[in-house]
């Protein structure tokens, strides 16, 4: 696809009907009587990776690619495609052209300075905030230690409900605070430097760190559970939270999951949380942990008298990869740009990829993955 | 001196504003004596305070400190543009990065995200630059006297304006600028979607950097009223226009003169029954006509300055730094700065509006002359 009015007729006749109708509209508009302007197209290409549509995502991408790139947004995307494909310095990127949208970092670009990794900080106090979701804090757990190491204080503020356990793996290098963007604007906790998100932690790094597995704090011993078979925990839909919308992450039919639940001499454990988790009910061969799982100890400390761990691309998947469990991550067809291309992730070693090959194919990929644990079971007996 | 001698000099100097905030901030300047937000933060007490020497003693210590953050560079700026010197605005556009910017997107002005900002040295003869409101309608105002060194360096030249100085600024600047409506209070264009998509343009400037961008002002050009109202319609004493927002009690004394007819400027409802202001262009239509405009730090005061009238700008303590230290301004040739030399006290500037209001009747005796500052 190389011309650019075929490609909005294919798009407009694809998905010119369904939701976000008007926005495509607007789009398709914008990119006719501005055919140098890459920002329409990826706009387009945004609305496509979330109806799921590799196919128009990557014809609006490609396109975008051929035109000039001058203002940040338009950089961002592209520098989101370079990640996608590997480039790790589009990390740094990432990082610079954030600072342009994000309120809460610009009240803090009023009051410090961005650490840009060449000024000494052995003397100086750094803020590490990470104030995105709960999967995009633990993966962003990796460059705490190496960016610890060069500054005299570390404060380190991450989403509250991660408080406890962040305390629990970096309180003897960092002071662990709730992410406050007000606290941040105010400067209480008198700094002058800071990293802001993993985007820009990423930035100051040229690879991803040295894995070092964090801990549970309370871990289950493995011999509470039977031994004769293996223990897999399982969590198949994104967060339900409000103002998450309904994301092609998940895998709403508990059905479609039969062929792991027949596998044998597998126990299968339901590391479900929020409204999706009641679905277990269904399952008889699913175990629901009792007391049930609130807090990101208690699904840690499970996880870690797990053999291996079967999830969707959420929080469940990064705490699972960062304790250091074999971990099987079900990516559907236009997963997010971090997970790369491959089979397996410079972020976790033990975490291999799964990957829908066709738009709503879980069926494939859960046979795929049948498949691995059954391998994996036979190599152990 | 050194810090805890201006400290306890502060103190002295102002016993009698034993608030809190203000021993406060003087204890907070002893204890971090290298950070210039400490020192504008006395500074800033000064200036409300009307205690211009303090405030200079204090401001100078600051100025001479690394200024290393965003917030910091900003105080310096005003304290530079208080001083007159102009490389203040350089440091005021460390304004883009303060949350409160109208270039936040939490506002919907995604300019700053979505185009490139114009240097001020780029070419754009070929190219289209937005000229984005960010600040009051009086900024505004000012600012417009940049639109005739831009012009002929871009190829297209759009203005965001809000839709209440549109007509004025079409009249003025149509041949040259395409103008769209903006709120400029928040900056938000008045269009379904976004700027990204909306606004087609190249480079976008701010209006409140171009002094940054192109340096002193350009020379001045009284813009033109779009209908000037008849001078015939007024009787034969002198006919002085006002604007005050807000204690305008004091203003009496001087309203109750018989010797000159006076209107009230405001826009909306509240303006004379005689004249009924929409927009800035029915009052720009209507001062023309005038002999003098008194007025606060207000539009109204850069609308009377841009037109070229004579103009009495009253400030209070405390005034917006770009107004300087003396009784004129580069800005506008025509004004004549009258000062409150100490907080409360409105007699002085009652007698200087005086003076210069009998100087401008006509009576020979009194040349156009400020009362020397104290």
């Amino acid at each position: 696809m190389t011309d650019l009015t075929d490609y909005l007729e294919s798009y407009q006749s694809a998905l010119g009907d369904g939701p976000h109708a008007d926005d495509i509209r607007h789009c398709i508009v914008s990119s006719l009587r501005n055919p140098d302007d890459p920002m329409p197209l990826y706009r387009l290409a945004l609305l496509a990776q979330m109806r799921d549509r590799w196919d128009l995502w990557e014809g609006a991408v490609l396109l975008a690619s051929h035109l000039e790139h001058d203002s940040p947004q338009s950089v961002f995307h592209r520098a989101c495609h370079r990640t996608r494909l590997g480039d790790w310095s589009a990390y740094r990127t990432l990082g610079a052209t954030m600072h342009m949208i994000n309120v809460d970092v610009r009240r803090l670009l009023w009051v410090a300075h961005e650490y840009d990794r060449t000024t000494d900080l052995s003397d100086k106090t750094l803020l590490i905030v990470q104030d995105g979701g709960f999967g995009d804090t633990l993966n962003f757990l990796c460059f705490i230690r190496p960016l610890a190491t060069r500054a005299a204080r570390v404060i380190l503020s991450v989403p509250g409900e991660l408080v406890e356990f962040v305390t629990h793996n970096f309180g003897d290098c960092a002071q662990v605070v709730p992410f406050d963007a007000n606290a941040v604007y105010e400067n209480v906790y008198h700094v002058t430097e800071y990293v802001w998100g993993w985007w820009s932690a990423a930035g100051l790094f040229e690879g991803v760190p040295l894995f070092e597995p964090l801990r549970a704090p309370h871990p289950i011993p493995r011999s509470t559970f039977d031994t004769r078979s293996r223990q897999v925990g399982i969590c198949w839909a994104a967060s339900d939270l409000p103002g998450n919308p309904p994301s092609p992450r998940s895998i709403n039919d508990l059905a479609l999951l039969e062929p792991l639940f027949s596998l044998q001499r597998i126990e299968w454990h339901s590391l479900q949380v929020g409204a999706s988790a009641s679905h277990a009910e269904r399952c008889p061969q699913l175990r629901r942990p009792d007391p049930p799982l609130i807090t990101f100890e208690d699904t840690a400390n499970l996880i870690a008298g797990l053999d291996a761990v079967v999830s969707v691309d959420t929080a469940v998947c990064h705490l699972a990869g960062r304790l250091g469990i074999p971990t099987f991550t079900l990516l559907h067809y236009v997963a997010d740009d971090r997970w790369g291309l491959g089979g397996t992730t410079a972020w976790y070693p033990t975490m291999r990829l799964i990957r829908e090959h066709r738009r709503d194919d879980w069926p494939s990929a859960i046979g795929e993955l049948a498949h691995h644990l059954q391998a994996a079971g036979d190599r152990s007996s | 001196m050194n810090v805890h001698e201006l400290a306890a000099h502060c103190r002295t100097r102002h016993e009698s504003a034993d608030d809190a905030a203000w021993l406060e901030s003087i204890q907070m300047l002893e204890r971090e004596p290298t950070n210039p937000d400490r020192f504008y933060r006395v500074a800033e007490r000064c200036w409300q305070l009307g205690d211009v020497d303090l405030w200079q003693r204090v401001a100078q210590v600051a100025l001479g400190l690394p200024h290393v953050t965003h917030r910091q560079r900003f105080q310096r700026g005003g304290t530079k543009l208080a001083l007159g010197d102009w490389s203040g605005w350089l440091d005021r556009e460390s304004r883009i990065f303060h949350p409160e910017h109208s270039s936040c997107p939490s506002e919907g002005w995604y300019i700053r995200w979505t185009k490139r900002p114009w240097d001020g040295k780029e070419n754009i003869h070929e190219k289209t630059i937005l000229l984005a409101p960010d600040g009051s309608h009086g900024d505004c105002l000012q600012m417009m006297r940049y639109i005739s060194v831009v012009a002929p360096m871009a190829g297209h030249v759009i203005l965001g304006v809000d839709p209440e100085l549109i007509t004025f600024a079409q009249h003025n600047f149509g041949s040259v600028v395409t103008t769209v409506p903006c709120d400029v209070r928040h900056s938000v264009p008045l269009t379904p979607r976004g700027v990204e998509l909306s606004i087609q343009c190249h480079r976008y400037a701010w209006l409140m950097s171009l002094p940054a961008l192109l340096g002193g002002p350009p020379p001045f050009v009284p813009l033109c009223a779009p209908q000037p109202a008849a001078r015939r319609a007024f009787d034969h004493r002198p006919q002085v226009g006002f604007d005050w927002t807000e204690q305008s009690d004091w203003l009496a004394p001087l309203l109750d003169r018989d010797d000159m007819q006076w209107h009230r400027l405001q826009l909306g409802d509240k303006g004379d029954e005689s004249a009924r202001f929409e927009t800035f262009a029915d009052i720009a239509n209507y001062i023309v006509s005038l002999d003098c405009v008194v007025s606060a730090d207000t539009a109204i005061a850069h609308l009377a300055g841009t037109l070229g009238v004579r103009t009495l700008l009253i400030l209070p303590v405390g005034a917006d730094p770009r107004w300087g230290l003396e009784d004129t301004t580069p800005w506008y040739p025509s004004m004549r700065l009258i000062r409150q030399r100490t907080p409360g006290n409105w007699a002085g500037v009652i007698d200087e509006l005086a003076i210069q209001l009998d100087a401008k009747a006509g009576t020979p005796e009194h040349q156009v002359q400020s009362v020397p500052r104290q």
